[in-house]
């Protein structure tokens, strides 16, 4: 399918390229169908982008390369939700908020974004009882980040 | 809104699938059990409202990730 984008102007999105999220997303709950545009290989940040809304996307991240210690438990609701099997691919993504002050840049920890590859499923998890926050500062990797631009890349989860 | 008076230990049916039980009352704060299918999301309203938000501020990005590129270039 052809979409007009905010961001790209016209993408050509394959169908197997695309993620179903049932449910939609907080705050964009009736959009369900979304694909994930690498615009620059280099950088560690992909975008979301909504397949009904050319206009909506957001830049997402590997929360890994910021919070290597971030870890959290998939609730069994979402587990069901995105139909996943022992042997599922799972990718992690973090939603990045940015300000007019881009070193305000913040990553949203208390709701990763978890893709199953194998079913196409995406949700956007909402963490219980968890000390993680909607804003933390996204900029506490950046050193990490520009040191080692190879590991980004294949650390970088499911790209599509 | 419908509204029920329930005691301690008093449930309340939503359908025929969700179950919500008062399992204590302390001062101001209401303690409850819930039951419900595995796929249905529970969470603290305050906490989905924080998502949505979060989630709607992050769409209306007027910056694109060129941006984010040349601060990390600045950092490098």
């Amino acid at each position: 399918m052809k979409l007009k984008t905010l961001h790209f102007g016209e993408i050509e999105v394959a169908d197997e390229t695309e993620w179903t999220f049932l449910h939609g997303i907080p705050g964009f709950e009736h959009l369900t169908q979304f694909t994930i545009v690498q615009q620059a290989e280099h950088l560690p940040f992909s975008y979301l982008q909504s397949l009904e809304e050319g206009a909506i996307s957001f830049i997402i991240t590997n929360p890994f390369l910021v919070y290597p210690e971030y870890e959290f438990e998939l609730p069994d609701f979402a587990q069901e939700e995105l139909a996943i099997s022992e042997d599922a691919e799972l990718a992690i993504w973090s939603i990045v908020t940015l300000k007019d002050d881009v070193e305000g840049a913040t990553i949203n920890l208390l709701a990763p974004i978890v893709l199953n590859a194998e079913k196409r499923r995406g949700k956007q998890i909402i963490l219980h009882d968890s000390s993680y926050t909607t804003k933390h500062p996204l900029l506490r990797g950046k050193s990490k980040a520009s040191d080692h631009p190879s590991t980004i890349q294949s650390e970088g989860g499911l790209t599509c | 809104m419908l509204v029920l008076a329930r005691k301690k230990g008093e449930a309340i049916m939503i359908g025929d699938q969700i179950q919500l039980v008062i399992l204590g009352i302390e001062g101001d704060t209401v303690k409850i059990g819930i039951e419900a299918p595995r796929q249905v999301g529970i969470y603290r309203q305050e906490v989905y409202l924080s998502i949505q938000q979060s989630n709607q501020e992050a769409s209306t990005s007027s910056v694109n990730i060129h941006a984010l590129a040349k601060l990390l270039n600045k950092t490098k």
